[in-house]
C-alpha cells in the first residue's frame, strides 16, 4: 500500500474514533483538520483512504460531498436506538432553524426531544434525549451541547439548553440513507480483512474464542502488521495465544481501580461462577488498598475496559490479556522482572 | 407668466417631510419660491419683489384641490425671511423700483428684491438629484480610472495657472471621487440585498456574475484608489497647490463678473475662498485614505470602510456559492427516504460504535529515555525513534516470548511535616542604643558652644547616629527658615552656609565609604 500522508491520517483517525469525517471549517477549526479537509477535495486522497480501508476491511467509507462516514461494530444498535437515530434525523433536517445560510444552526433541546418522542412512542422524552446524547454528542459528535449566557439574576427562571448542529448535518444524513440503502450481501471479506475486522471490533482476537481467525492470523501476521503499520497509530501485539492492537494516542492506565482489575483477572483461575465474582472484587480491593474507598461498579468497569475478563456460560473466565501484566507488591520478590 | 410645473409624488412626499418654510397651511410654498426664482429670477420684465411673489404663487402654484386657500402676504414675508435668514437659499437686496400708482404716475419705490442664491441653485438642483438616485448613483468603477488620471495630472510639478483647466481638473476630481464613493456605497447595499436573494432563490448566475465582477473589476479599482493615496496625501500637505488652484479659478476662461471688472478686493476676497475651499477639500479626501483607527472612524467615506464591506461582501457571495452547490440535497426526497427506513427499523441494523482500544504499554521506556538523553538533532532523534517503533512492532509479533509488563503499585507516602522541617532562624544584630554616645560626640566634635554648631572641616565619627543627623541638617540650608529641623530634639533656628569652605567628608570609623557634604554650614540651635 501507498504510504499515507498525515493528512489521510487524520482523517482515518478521526473514522475511526467518531466514525464520522465532516467537511465543515469554522473559524475555530484546527489546522490539521483544516489541511485534512483541504486534502480531501483532492481526487487522489479520496482514493488512497478508499484503498487503505478496503484491502483492510473490505468496506470503504461511504462519501457525500466530501463527507465521510465509516459504521463498523461488533454488533448491531438495539431496534429503538435505530428508530431514535433515525427521527432525529428526520427532525433536524427539517427544523427551520437549520434551513438557510444565516441560519443559527442552535435547535432547543426540548422541541427535539418532544418531536422525536412523537415518533418513537415505545420510550419516554427522558430516555429518548439519553440516546440523543449518546448518539449525536458522543459517539458521531455531530451536536455540541450549549445554553445562553444565564444572566445574574435572583428570580428562579428556566434553564433552556440547546444542541448546537455541525453545518455539515444533511450530508451526513445523505450518507447514512446511502449506507443503509446499500446491498451488502453481496460483500465477501477475504481472511485477512475478516481479521481486521475482528481486530478493529473486538480490540483482541482471542485464540481460544476465534480458532479459525487465529490461524488465518498466525498465517499472515507479517502482511497484517504492515497493514496496520500505516496508520501509524496501532501496534499488533501477537502473544502465544492471543494477538492484540494497541492503540498508541492512549496512555495507561494507572488507576487503583486498574491495578485491583488486574489482581482480579488474575485470581479468577479456571472460572468463577457469577455469583461469587462480585465478593472476590471486595475482597482482591481490600487485599491491595485496606484504606481506599471501594468502588464496585468502577472496578467492573476497568475490567471490561481493559477487556481483562468475559462472562462465558455463567462464569468470568480470565482473557489471556490478564497475563500480560505482573503486579509485584513490596512484599513479594520481583521474580519475574 | 403664467408658470406651470408639475412635481412628481416622490418629490412631493420629500418635500413634505422637509417642510420648508414651516408653513402649515402652505407647506410646499417655500419649495414653489425657489423655483420660481431659480426659473426666472433676473430675467423676468417684473422685479422679485415679495409681492410679486405672493400674486405668482397664488395664481400658478397654489393648490386649491386640497383646500390651499389664498396666501396673505404677511404669509409670504415670513417665509422670505425664513429662507432668507434662516436657510439661506435666498438673498435679499434692496432696489430701486419703478411702479404705477392708483394716481397713474409712476414712481421709484425702493423695495426689497430676492434673488436666489448659489445655495439656492445648490438645493433646488440637489433635490431633484435625490429622488433619481436609483438612477444616477451608478456603481461605475471606471470612473475609478478617470479619477486617478485626474490625481496623476494634478500632482505635476509644474502647474498651468493661467487658464482656468486646473480648477477645472480639480473640480472634476471631486465630483469623480465624491461618484465613486457613492457607488461604492450603492454596491454595498445591493450586495447585500443580493446575498440574501440568493440564499431563498438559488440564482447561481447572478451570484456568478456578481462574484465575478466584484473580483475582476471592483477589487482592482480598488487598488487603483488606494495607489493614489500618497499623491492626494502630498497634495493636501503641499500649501501650493491651493494657491495654484485660486489662482487657476481666475485665469482665462473664467466668466466670472469680478474679473471681467476687476475688482480686485472682490477677486483678492475669492481667491482665499478658494483657497480655503481647496484646503478643506484635500483634508476630506486625504482622511478618508487615512488608516489609522481615528481616521476611518472620523473620515465620512474612508476608503478603508468601504473596501471592508466589499471584502465582507465577496465571503459572504463565496459562501453562498458553495452553500449553493453544497445544497443540492434536496430535502424532500431525503425525508422520503428517512421515511422509508423508518417503516421498516426493526430489520435495519447498524453498528454500535468502535471500543476505544487498549492503550499501548510495550514502549520500551528505557531506550526511549535514552534516546531523550542523548542530545541529538531533529533528524537523528526522529530517525532514532523511528528505529525503535520498527523494532518494537517486529518484537511485538512474537509477544510470547516478552516478560509480562511490570506494574509497580506505588505506596502513597503521606508526608508529615515536622517542626524539624521548619528553616533555620536567622539570627539578627543585636542593638545597642548609642544615642547618648552620639550626642555626646556631637557636643565634642562640632559644638562651638552652647548654640552654636559649625561644621567646616572633615569629620571622622564613632557613631553612626551622630553623622547622621549631622547629614539631616543639611537640607536644612536650602530653606529661609528651617522650621522641623531638629538635632536630637533640639530645634534649629538659623542655619548658613558657610561661603568659599570646599566639600565637606563625613565619615564612620568601620564603615567602607564616606558622605560628601557639598558644603560647611553653621547653625545655631534653640
Amino acid at each position: 500500500m501507498a504510504t499515507l500522508y498525515q493528512t489521510e491520517r487524520t482523517i482515518i483517525n478521526e473514522l475511526i474514533d467518531s466514525g464520522v469525517f465532516s467537511s465543515t471549517i469554522t473559524s475555530e477549526t484546527k489546522r490539521g483538520q483544516k489541511l485534512a479537509v483541504y486534502a480531501l477535495q483532492k481526487p487522489a486522497t479520496q482514493q488512497r483512504i478508499n484503498v487503505t480501508f478496503k484491502t483492510m476491511f473490505g468496506e470503504a467509507p461511504q462519501n457525500f460531498q466530501e463527507n465521510l462516514l465509516f459504521l463498523s461494530g461488533a454488533k448491531s444498535l438495539t431496534a429503538v436506538e435505530i428508530h431514535v437515530l433515525l427521527a432525529t434525523c428526520k427532525a433536524v433536517i427539517n427544523a427551520p432553524e437549520l434551513q438557510g445560510v444565516t441560519a443559527d444552526r442552535v435547535i432547543a433541546c426540548v422541541s427535539l426531544v418532544t418531536t422525536v418522542n412523537s415518533e418513537v412512542t415505545e420510550i419516554d422524552e427522558r430516555k429518548v434525549r439519553k440516546l440523543i446524547t449518546k448518539l449525536f454528542v458522543d459517539r458521531f459528535k455531530l451536536f455540541t451541547v450549549d445554553r445562553p449566557v444565564e444572566s445574574e439574576e435572583e428570580t428562579a427562571s428556566e434553564v433552556e439548553e440547546y444542541w448546537d448542529v455541525v453545518p455539515d448535518f444533511t450530508n451526513f444524513v445523505e450518507c447514512l440513507v446511502g449506507w443503509l440503502r446499500a446491498d451488502r450481501t453481496k460483500q465477501d471479506p477475504t481472511d485477512i480483512q475478516r481479521v481486521n475486522r475482528h481486530l478493529l471490533q473486538h480490540r483482541y482476537l482471542d485464540a481460544k474464542q476465534s480458532p479459525e481467525l487465529w490461524v488465518i492470523l498466525a498465517q499472515n501476521k507479517i502482511v497484517i502488521e504492515s497493514q496496520w503499520r500505516d496508520i501509524q497509530r496501532f501496534y499488533l501485539e501477537c502473544g502465544d495465544q492471543y494477538a492484540l492492537l494497541l492503540d498508541d494516542f492512549r496512555k495507561p492506565s494507572e488507576s487503583r481501580q486498574f491495578y485491583a482489575a488486574i489482581r482480579v483477572a488474575q485470581s479468577l483461575g479456571s472460572g468463577l461462577p457469577i455469583a461469587k465474582y462480585h465478593h472476590r472484587i471486595k475482597t482482591v480491593w481490600q487485599q491491595l488498598y485496606p484504606d481506599a474507598t471501594f468502588n464496585l461498579s468502577l472496578v467492573k468497569k476497568s475490567i471490561i475496559d481493559a477487556a481483562l475478563a468475559t462472562e462465558v456460560n455463567g462464569y468470568m473466565v480470565a482473557t489471556p490479556l490478564a497475563k500480560r501484566y505482573v503486579i509485584p507488591t513490596k512484599k513479594e520478590d520481583q521474580e519475574w522482572s | 407668466m403664467i408658470i406651470t410645473i408639475n412635481i412628481s409624488q416622490e418629490m412631493r412626499d420629500l418635500l413634505l417631510a422637509m417642510n420648508l418654510g414651516h408653513s402649515t397651511s402652505h407647506p410646499l410654498a417655500g419649495w414653489y419660491v425657489l423655483t420660481m426664482l431659480y426659473q426666472d429670477g433676473t430675467t423676468s420684465t417684473e422685479p422679485m419683489t415679495a409681492n410679486r411673489l405672493v400674486q405668482l404663487y397664488n395664481q400658478s402654484f397654489r393648490e386649491p384641490e386640497i383646500g390651499e386657500t389664498m396666501m396673505p402676504p404677511a404669509t409670504m414675508n415670513s417665509l422670505l425671511k425664513l429662507l432668507t435668514e434662516q436657510a439661506r437659499l435666498i438673498n435679499v437686496s434692496n432696489r430701486k423700483v419703478r411702479e404705477r400708482w392708483v394716481s397713474g404716475k409712476l414712481r421709484n419705490k425702493e423695495t426689497t428684491v430676492y434673488r436666489i442664491s448659489s445655495r439656492g441653485i445648490e438645493y433646488v438642483k440637489m433635490m431633484q438629484r435625490v429622488i433619481e438616485a436609483e438612477n444616477t448613483v451608478v456603481a461605475n468603477t471606471a470612473r475609478i480610472g478617470e479619477y486617478c488620471q485626474l490625481v496623476v495630472k494634478l500632482s505635476q510639478r509644474l502647474l498651468d495657472t493661467s487658464t482656468t483647466s486646473l480648477y477645472n481638473n480639480f473640480d472634476r476630481m471631486l465630483v469623480t471621487y465624491d461618484d465613486v464613493m457613492k457607488g461604492m456605497r450603492k454596491l454595498d447595499v445591493d450586495l447585500h440585498d443580493l446575498a440574501m436573494d440568493l440564499a431563498f432563490n438559488h440564482g447561481s448566475e447572478a451570484a456568478q456574475h456578481l462574484r465575478q465582477m466584484l473580483n475582476e473589476t471592483a477589487i482592482p479599482a480598488y487598488q487603483q484608489m488606494l495607489q493614489q493615496a500618497a499623491r492626494i496625501q502630498a497634495l493636501a500637505d503641499n500649501s501650493e497647490f491651493a494657491v495654484a488652484v485660486a489662482r487657476s479659478r481666475q485665469g482665462n476662461g473664467n466668466i466670472d463678473t469680478a474679473q471681467a471688472i476687476q475688482d480686485t478686493s472682490a477677486m483678492t476676497t475669492q481667491r482665499q475662498q478658494t483657497q480655503q475651499y481647496v484646503r478643506r477639500q484635500l483634508q476630506r479626501l486625504a482622511g478618508s485614505f487615512d488608516p489609522s483607527t481615528s481616521g476611518v472612524q472620523n473620515s465620512f467615506d474612508s476608503i478603508f470602510l468601504v473596501f471592508q464591506t466589499l471584502l465582507d461582501a465577496i465571503q459572504l457571495l463565496s459562501r453562498e456559492m458553495e452553500q449553493y452547490q453544497r445544497q443540492s440535497v434536496d430535502l424532500g426526497a431525503l425525508t422520503h427516504q428517512l421515511d422509508d427506513l423508518m417503516s421498516r427499523y426493526q430489520r435495519l441494523k447498524i453498528p454500535v460504535a468502535l471500543p476505544q482500544h487498549l492503550p499501548m504499554d510495550r514502549h520500551q521506556q528505557d531506550v526511549l529515555i535514552e534516546i531523550e538523553d542523548q542530545e541529538l538533532t531533529a533528524e537523528e532523534r526522529t530517525a532514532k525513534l523511528d528505529q525503535l517503533a520498527e523494532t518494537e512492532r517486529q518484537d511485538l509479533l512474537t509477544a510470547g516470548a516478552m516478560p509480562p509488563i511490570n506494574r509497580q503499585i506505588e505506596d502513597n507516602v503521606k508526608m508529615a511535616v515536622t517542626e524539624a522541617d521548619n528553616p533555620p532562624e536567622a539570627v539578627d544584630d543585636a542593638y545597642v542604643d548609642e544615642t547618648k554616645a552620639a550626642l555626646s560626640e556631637l557636643v565634642n566634635l562640632v559644638m562651638q558652644d552652647e548654640h552654636t554648631l559649625v561644621v567646616d572641616h572633615d569629620l571622622t565619627f564613632q557613631t553612626v547616629s551622630a553623622r547622621d543627623a549631622l547629614v539631616a541638617m543639611l537640607p536644612a540650608t536650602y530653606y529661609a527658615t528651617p522650621t522641623g529641623f531638629n538635632v536630637f530634639g533640639r530645634e534649629v533656628s538659623t542655619i548658613t552656609r558657610l561661603n568659599g569652605s570646599h566639600a565637606i567628608q563625613l565619615s564612620v570609623v568601620w564603615e567602607k565609604f564616606h558622605v560628601m557634604l557639598p558644603f560647611g554650614f553653621q547653625a545655631i540651635l534653640v
